[in-house]
């Protein structure tokens, strides 16, 4: 599904620019990030632990396809309209952390535990760059 | 060109191996006259080396010709995504980079060449590839590496700089997010 196909299904819409839910949904996301990041994490947990770091990123993402006017429905749209909208959004990436939260919420796929924590690293890091450049000016 | 590739796909299977027209009618169950044309026109068009030999004509792969190596490189990045190789290895490694690299990205490779494969994931654990081997009639060489700056050999380096991404991307230069890591 591309971007035009997620216009034409209504999983992207025009809005307008809400800085007090952008806030909120950074708020949100930190709230989350912190959890992950003071969390006791064991190769049980890790999964959890993974998607939850995923929904903090998810979080960051609506809040800035907010503050380009736009409010996305769906994950693959996120991802869709930020790699047309933005110049440096790193969407293979994106997709890969995408890809391993849907193995663990939908199939049950449990994660190696060096390999859960490398994601959860890099999910932080993309998540924290994107909110330095592009939504600092909301917090 | 998918007609081509029909009968073209034996000598893509094994490109050192001399086929005469009833071997191929027999393989492709078609008719010897209709193989024959075939044949008669993709050695016309440089794909195949057509030889006689006492009242044989026989066939070949032509390795030195670019459109075959074109349709052989196609050929071999639709039978590795077909085989289901790429789903498995997204399930053990969670949508890993993956490139294919040395001969089978020239073209050039032969029945006894091997896939070599580059999968970057975090995770480097083993993936049991026996019954792809099997799937694809390749020896699979699976380099699983953390990040492509791990590899020392300037030759492993080159080979896969020159290969061919089937998913994901391969950083040399990573984006700033990733440089605070």
């Amino acid at each position: 599904m591309d971007k035009d196909e997620c216009f034409k299904r209504g999983l992207i819409k025009k809005t307008e620019i809400n800085e007090e839910l952008i806030r909120s949904l950074i708020e949100m996301s930190d709230i989350k990030e912190n959890a992950v990041k003071t969390a006791d994490i064991n190769d049980v947990n890790i999964s959890a632990y993974l998607s939850l770091a995923y929904d903090s990123l998810r979080e960051v993402l609506e809040a800035l396809c907010i503050s380009k006017g736009y409010k996305v429905l769906s994950h693959i749209c996120i991802g869709e309209l930020l790699k047309n909208i933005l110049n440096d959004f790193d969407y293979e990436e994106f997709d890969r952390f995408r890809y391993a939260r849907n193995s663990i919420n939908y199939y049950g796929i449990k994660i190696d535990f060096y390999q859960g924590k490398e994601i959860i690293h890099r999910i932080f890091a993309m998540k924290n760059r994107l909110i330095k450049i592009y939504l600092s000016k909301f917090i | 060109m998918f007609k081509e590739l029909n009968t073209l796909k034996l000598f893509f299977e094994e490109p050192t191996r001399e086929f005469n027209v009833r071997e191929v009618a027999r393989i492709l169950k078609i008719a010897p006259a209709t193989a024959s044309k075939d044949l008669k026109e993709l050695a016309k068009k440089g794909f195949l080396i057509e030889r006689g030999e006492r009242n044989l004509i026989l066939y070949k792969a032509s390795l030195e010709n670019e459109n075959y190596r074109d349709l052989k490189i196609y050929y071999n990045i639709r039978k590795i995504k077909d085989s289901g190789l790429i789903d498995a290895l997204n399930k053990v490694y969670l949508k890993p980079t993956i490139a294919l690299f040395g001969s089978a990205i020239t073209g050039m490779d032969t029945e006894t060449s091997d896939f070599d494969v580059l999968i970057i994931s975090e995770k480097t654990a083993g993936f049991e590839k026996e019954k792809f081997e099997k799937k694809l009639n390749r020896k699979l060489q699976l380099f699983i590496i953390r990040d492509i700056r791990a590899i020392k050999n300037e030759h492993l380096i080159n080979n896969i700089l020159n290969g061919i991404t089937l998913q994901g991307t391969i950083k040399w230069i990573k984006t700033s997010a990733l440089r605070e890591d």
